[in-house]
């Protein structure tokens, strides 16, 4: 897969209206696979639709309200994910945006108390539907988690481990090339490339991350989520995996939490500004940062509270 | 006087008697405990002590050349053979026996538990098999000389009644609590994250639980099994009552053995006069047990170091 740049662009100036390049298209219409198995030919008629269209909608997100036993923890959440943008969910601490996050990859199934009403599609479907196959789901919406968790194994096998999940007897060599390519995408691999059989735990923190970072990547999702990816990394580190995100744009839909506004400023397209278990706000980052529509999303972003 | 000058007025004019009797109380508390410390740490001098001495006259009267090659261990008979070997053998059946039982079924059950079971399960579930940790050795020496043992005849007719597979099947059981319980304390320690990172991977419970969860937890798994391993070694009572007393160089756990704790039961029990080699011979068998069970737990701290991973 070739990156192509269009980031560079943004970086200089991070508030230009989001177009599509054309790059998304051979990753969407290749080796797609479809959620539920007898249902690819509609996945194929809807993606042919798609073509050509500007900021075309890739999740949506109807009326989510969310409890844990502790109670009410999102409500009334509608929002639009479009391909290819960096989308940042801000707000105070627990204001909810992380468990939005995970209901998008249905990693809240993993709590007893949790329950969910609503509904969120990928693409044409409910992925909250019986027969979604959530292995499959997963791998379509990658996440990146708050502080770097490489597996207890080397950094080859951390990469490795979602692609041999897939296809168990995959060629040695075939494996490799995933590595490494998603290593690049990481921009990790020309720091780690001559000790991929060391400890993934032996690395710096931010070179952790952009590991975990790689390993997302190697199953080939099309959505990545990354829940505050640099709260526990330096300023050097920070920047680093910034970069890499205005790289990776090019060929992913990114949903980022952060808690630092000038990082959602600097590298998100859209922003939404999650309060107390509701969405305030959600718009054009440039937008919404001279003129945001309500009051507390302008008290949020002067800094008057969170 | 408003409160505050009432306090600081308490604290600076204490007497001078009471200011020495806290002192000599700050004293007292202090050497008790150092008391306490030394009490521990004496006993154990004391203990190695003895083993040293009484070794080193069992020594100057059987050469270490003998004791160690020898295949027979008679030293209760006329004919006197003082070859620890079939004493080493019995033990190792039993270690080897006991480990295939509670290794596997220990490891399977943290796993359960601390991946599959649901929060109700595992509130039942692991204090019972705690339970299993109580019961005393002697009544385990019984279930397996009056229940275990017969069972296993109507399988083996021709095995005797004092045999090793029973025991290190029942040795094997008491420790399966120990090796269950602090693997799945080992693992539940796993950060939730990793877990989480696995399944967000795609992975399945099983996946997770045996690639990721176990091998960051293994330093403790190891600890675990290392921990129950001495314990089966220097487990007594179920062998005495049901392995046998008849020290055979064998690896055959059909048959009657003795293990190096039963022989040290067996003459202390007797009316072994002190002085005697005898006498003598238990506290060679015991300096042996001892530095078996050293080794073994400094070979674990090895391991675990080893290991270990960093998580922060």
């Amino acid at each position: 897969m070739i990156l192509k740049d269009p980031a560079k662009d943004s970086i200089k100036d991070p508030f230009v209206p989001l177009t599509i390049p054309g790059a998304l298209e051979k990753n969407r219409n290749g080796d797609q696979k479809s959620l539920l198995g007898n249902q690819k030919n509609l996945l194929k008629g809807e993606k042919a639709s798609l073509k050509n269209q500007e900021n075309s909608l890739r999740m949506e997100v109807k009326n989510l309200d969310a409890w844990y036993s502790s109670g009410q923890v999102l409500e009334r959440i509608n929002l639009p994910i479009f391909e290819n943008e960096i989308l940042a969910l801000i707000g105070p601490s627990g204001c909810g945006k992380s468990t939005f996050l995970r209901c998008l990859n249905r990693l809240n199934d993993l709590i007893k108390s949790f329950r969910l009403q609503g509904q969120i599609k990928l693409d044409d479907f409910d992925i909250y539907d019986p027969g979604i196959d959530l292995a499959i789901l997963r791998r379509k919406v990658g996440m990146v988690f708050q502080h770097p968790n490489p597996f207890p194994m080397s950094i080859f096998d951390n990469v490795a481990f979602g692609v041999r999940e897939i296809n168990r007897r995959i060629k040695r060599t075939e494996l490799a090339e995933i590595v490494e390519e998603s290593l690049r995408q990481a921009s990790l691999w020309d720091e780690v490339k001559d000790k991929l059989n060391v400890s993934g735990l032996s690395l710096s923190g931010g070179q952790q991350q952009r590991l975990c970072i790689a390993r997302a990547l190697a199953v080939r999702p099309e959505i990545i989520m990354l829940d505050e990816p640099c709260s526990s990394l330096d300023p050097v580190s920070t920047a680093h995996i910034e970069e890499l995100l205005l790289m990776l744009r090019a060929d992913y839909t990114i949903i980022i939490v952060t808690h630092n506004l000038a990082q959602a400023r600097r590298i998100s397209h859209r922003m939404a500004f999650f309060l107390s278990g509701r969405l305030i706000e959600h718009g054009n980052t440039a937008e919404m940062s001279i003129r945001p529509q309500c009051e507390e999303t302008e008290n949020y972003l002067c800094g008057r509270f969170g | 006087m408003n409160v505050t000058e009432e306090v600081r007025s308490v604290e600076f004019e204490l007497p001078a008697a009471k200011v020495r009797m806290r002192k000599i109380k700050e004293r007292l508390i202090y050497s008790a405990l150092l008391g306490c410390v030394l009490i521990s740490v004496l006993t154990t001098v004391g203990i190695i002590l003895s083993l040293i001495t009484e070794t080193f006259s069992f020594f100057q009267e059987v050469p270490l050349g003998q004791f160690l090659t020898d295949t027979r261990w008679t030293p209760l008979f006329a004919d006197k053979h003082f070859g620890i070997m079939p004493l080493v053998a019995g033990t190792l059946i039993i270690l080897v026996g006991a480990s295939l039982v509670a290794l596997p079924i220990g490891l399977a059950s943290a796993l359960y538990l601390s991946t599959y079971a649901k929060p109700g399960v595992r509130k039942v579930v692991k204090p019972l098999l705690e339970v299993l940790a109580g019961i005393p050795t002697v009544v385990y020496g019984y279930f397996a000389l009056t229940f275990v043992t017969p069972l296993l005849r109507t399988f083996i007719p021709d095995m005797s009644i004092f045999n090793a597979l029973s025991a290190s099947i029942v040795v094997g059981i008491m420790i399966i609590p120990m090796v269950s319980s602090l693997s799945e304390d080992a693992l539940v320690a796993v950060p939730h994250s990793l877990r989480e990172a696995g399944f967000a991977l795609g992975a399945t419970k099983f996946e997770v639980a045996t690639k990721i969860v176990l091998p960051a937890g293994l330093s403790g798994v190891i600890a675990s099994f290392i921990l129950a391993i001495s314990r089966a070694i220097g487990e007594t009572m179920i062998v005495t009552l049901a392995a046998g007393s008849t020290p055979k160089l064998t690896l055959n756990p059909l048959e009657s053995i003795q293990t190096m704790t039963a022989y040290i039961v067996q003459v202390s029990m007797g009316d072994t006069p002190h002085g005697t080699i005898v006498y003598k011979t238990i506290f060679a068998v015991g300096m042996l047990l001892f530095l078996i069970t050293l080794a073994m737990n400094i070979i674990g701290q090895m391991v675990t170091r080893r290991y270990r991973e960093v998580y922060e």
